[in-house]
C-alpha cells in the first residue's frame, strides 16, 4: 500500500503516463479516489499542465519563413564543384564561341549568298514544319491533364455516392490506374525509395527498369547524354494509392499525371448473374440426373453438367480477376533524370539553345545549297546536250558555207 | 523518421535548398515555440530560431541517420538559445506581455471576451515560467508545452532520464509556487 508521500513522488509520472507499471497506476488511481488532498494536488497539477499546453499554440512571426530562406540563399554552404560555381562563364564562353563560328560561317558562304537565296527560303519552310513535328512527338508538359485529374476526383466521388444510393446492395467495381512522369535529379535514390515504399504499403512491383536514355529522350535532353530514365509499374492496395502518389511526387518535379478509372460494375454483376443462372441450371441437371435411368441419357447429362461447371469456373475466374484489379490499383511511374534545374537558369539555357539551333540551321543551309547545286547541274544536262548539239550544227553550217570566202569572193 | 524526411535530408546534404525548405517547414513552428517559451522574448526567439535553423542547414551533412532528425533539430535550437542566454548574461529582460506573442487565430476572433480571458491566463503562466530557473524551465517546456516523452527529452538534452524526471517535478513545483505568488486565486477555481 502506497502512502501519500509515495503517491506525490509518482504523481508526475502518473500524469505524464510514463514509466509506471499498470499495477502502480491502478494503485494511484484507487488512492486518488479516497484521498482528498492527493486528489487536489493531482487536479492542480493537471490544470497547470493544461494551461502550459496552451502556450505551445504560437504563430510564427509574419516574415519568419521568407527571411530565413533569404538568409539561407545568402549562406555559402560549401564550395561547389568548379563547373557549377562558374557555369555562367562556361555558358557565356560557349555562346561567344558559337557566335564566332556562326559569323565565320556566314562570311565564308557570303559569295554564294545570292544564289543560295531561293533554295534557302524553300528549305526553311520545310525545316520549320519538320522541327515542329519532332517537337510535337516529344511528350511535353500537360497542364490540362493535371487539372482534369484534380477535377476528376470529386466528380467520381459524386457519381459513386449517387450510385450507392441507387443500388445500395451493389458494391461499385472501379479499377483505378494512375500514370505519373517525373523529372528527378537523383534517379537511383528515387527509384529505390519507390521500391521500398511500395513494399512498405503492401504493394508489389510488376515491372521496373532503369537504364540509359534511348534516342527518344536524347532529343529533349541533348547535352545530357549521360542522363538516365526509369520506369516502374506497381500494384498497390487501392486505399494506399493516393498516399503513394503523394509520396512519389515529392521525389521530383512532375511533368504529367493522368488518372484512369474504369467502372466494371455493370459487367461484374452481369457475370455474377450469369453464374447464378448457371448454378440453377446445374442444380436442375443434377435433379434430372437422379431420375434418369437410360445410360445414354446419363452420359448426355453428365456431358452437359461438366460443360456448365467449366463455364461457372471460367466466369468465377473473371470475377476474381476483376476483384483483384479493383483491390490493387496500378501505378505506372516514369522517371527521367535531369540536371539540377535550379543551378542553370532559363535565360542562359535560351542563349544556348538558340545558338545551337542557329548553327544547325546554317549547316543545313550549306548542305542544302550544295545539294541544290548538284541537282541544278544534273537537271540541266539535257539542255546542255541540246545546246551542244545546236552549237555543233551551227559550227558545221558555218564551216560549210564559209562566209569568209563568200565575202572575199564578193570583194 | 519518415522515408520522405530521409530523402529530403539526403538532398539537403547535396546542397538542395528547396528540399531543406520542404523539410524545415514542418518543424519551424515548433522550433520557434520552444525558443519563445525558453527565452520569453518574441524577437529574441525569432532571431535565435533563425540562427539555429541556419546552423542546421550548414551542418546537415554532419547529421547521423541513427538518431531522429527532430531530436537533433530541437537540440540545436535549445543549445543556440542557451548560448544566447549566456551571451546576454545577467541583464535579464522581464518580460513580455503575451498580447504581443499570440496573434489571435481565426476561431478566437468570434468570442473576444473568452479570448481576453484566455490570454490573461496565458500571460500569467508565461510570466511565471520565465521566473523559474533555466534548467527546469527547459524540461517543462519540452514536456508540458511540446509534449515530448521523458525518453525524447533525455535524448534532446543529452541528460539521463532520472535527471529529466527530477527536473520536471522540481520545475512544476516551482512553477506552481510562482503562479500562486502572482495570483493566489489561480487554483481555487478547480475542485
Amino acid at each position: 500500500m502506497m502512502k501519500c508521500e509515495d503517491i506525490r513522488k509518482n504523481l508526475d509520472l502518473f500524469i505524464d503516463s510514463e514509466i509506471l507499471s499498470d499495477e502502480e497506476r491502478k494503485e494511484i488511481n484507487a488512492h486518488l479516489d479516497q484521498c482528498e488532498d492527493c486528489k487536489r494536488e493531482y487536479e492542480e497539477m493537471k490544470k497547470i499542465k493544461e494551461d502550459l499546453k496552451a502556450l505551445g499554440d504560437v504563430e510564427l512571426p509574419k516574415d519568419f519563413h521568407d527571411n530565413l530562406m533569404k538568409e539561407l540563399k545568402g549562406t555559402n554552404k560549401k564550395p561547389q564543384p568548379f563547373m557549377q560555381r562558374h557555369y555562367k562563364w562556361f555558358v557565356g564562353a560557349a555562346a561567344v564561341m558559337l557566335l564566332g563560328v556562326m559569323t565565320t560561317a556566314g562570311m565564308l558562304f557570303l559569295p554564294f549568298g545570292f544564289k543560295a537565296e531561293a533554295p534557302m527560303a524553300m528549305y526553311e519552310k520545310g525545316m520549320d514544319s519538320n522541327y515542329l513535328d519532332s517537337r510535337g512527338a516529344v511528350p511535353t508538359e500537360s497542364l490540362d491533364y493535371e487539372m482534369a485529374t484534380d477535377e476528376a476526383y470529386p466528380e467520381m466521388e459524386f457519381t459513386m455516392s449517387e450510385a450507392v444510393a441507387e443500388e445500395a446492395f451493389e458494391e461499385r467495381k472501379i479499377i483505378k490506374s494512375i500514370h505519373i512522369e517525373l523529372d528527378t535529379q537523383d534517379i537511383e535514390m528515387a527509384f529505390n525509395s519507390i521500391h521500398a515504399q511500395v513494399n512498405a504499403v503492401g504493394g508489389y512491383v510488376e515491372y521496373s527498369n532503369i537504364g540509359n536514355a534511348g534516342y527518344y529522350y536524347y532529343e529533349e535532353t541533348k547535352s545530357q547524354e549521360e542522363m538516365r530514365y526509369a520506369s516502374i509499374n506497381v500494384r498497390v492496395p487501392s486505399d494506399q494509392l493516393e498516399d503513394l502518389v503523394t509520396f512519389v511526387e515529392t521525389l521530383g518535379e512532375f511533368r504529367t499525371k493522368s488518372l484512369n478509372t474504369t467502372d466494371q460494375t455493370d459487367y461484374y454483376y452481369d457475370i455474377d448473374n450469369q453464374i447464378e443462372n448457371l448454378k440453377v441450371r446445374e442444380q436442375r441437371l443434377r435433379e434430372i440426373m437422379d431420375k434418369a435411368e437410360d445410360i445414354s441419357d446419363i452420359l448426355e447429362i453428365e456431358r452437359e453438367l461438366s460443360r456448365v461447371r467449366n463455364e461457372i469456373d471460367g466466369l468465377t475466374r473473371n470475377l476474381k480477376n476483376i476483384d483483384k484489379r479493383v483491390d490493387y490499383s496500378s501505378l505506372t511511374i516514369q522517371l527521367r533524370e535531369v540536371l539540377d534545374s535550379s543551378k542553370i537558369n532559363p535565360e542562359d539555357r535560351n542563349i544556348f539553345t538558340e545558338a545551337k539551333e542557329g548553327i544547325i540551321k546554317n549547316i543545313n543551309r550549306v548542305l542544302n545549297f550544295l545539294q541544290n547545286s548538284v541537282i541544278f547541274v544534273f537537271s540541266y544536262i539535257p539542255i546542255f546536250i541540246l545546246a551542244g548539239l545546236g552549237l555543233a550544227v551551227l559550227y558545221w553550217i558555218i564551216k560549210k558555207i564559209n562566209p569568209m570566202r563568200w565575202i572575199k569572193k564578193n570583194k | 523518421m519518415s522515408d520522405i524526411d530521409v530523402y529530403l535530408i539526403k538532398k539537403c546534404i547535396d546542397g538542395d535548398l528547396k528540399s531543406f525548405e520542404k523539410l524545415i517547414s514542418k518543424y519551424e513552428k515548433n522550433a520557434f515555440a520552444i525558443a519563445l517559451r525558453y527565452l520569453g522574448d518574441y524577437d529574441d526567439a525569432s532571431d535565435v530560431t533563425q540562427d539555429a535553423l541556419i546552423k542546421v542547414y550548414k551542418n546537415i551533412s554532419k547529421f547521423r541517420f541513427e538518431s531522429s532528425f527532430t531530436t537533433w533539430l530541437y537540440r540545436i535550437v535549445i543549445n543556440t538559445s542557451k548560448d544566447f542566454l549566456k551571451k546576454r548574461g545577467n541583464q535579464k529582460i522581464i518580460s513580455i506581455e503575451d498580447s504581443m506573442i499570440d496573434i489571435p487565430s481565426e476561431n478566437k476572433k468570434d468570442n473576444p471576451e473568452e479570448h481576453a480571458e484566455e490570454k490573461e491566463v496565458k500571460n500569467k503562466v508565461n510570466e511565471a515560467l520565465q521566473n523559474i530557473n533555466e534548467e527546469n524551465r527547459v524540461v517543462v517546456v519540452l514536456k508540458d508545452i511540446q509534449g515530448f516523452t521523458y525518453d525524447e527529452i533525455s535524448d534532446i538534452l543529452q541528460i539521463p532520464i532520472g535527471t529529466v524526471r527530477s527536473r520536471i517535478s522540481r520545475g512544476r513545483a516551482m512553477l506552481k509556487k510562482e503562479i500562486l505568488k502572482q495570483n493566489p486565486d489561480y487554483l481555487s477555481l478547480i475542485g
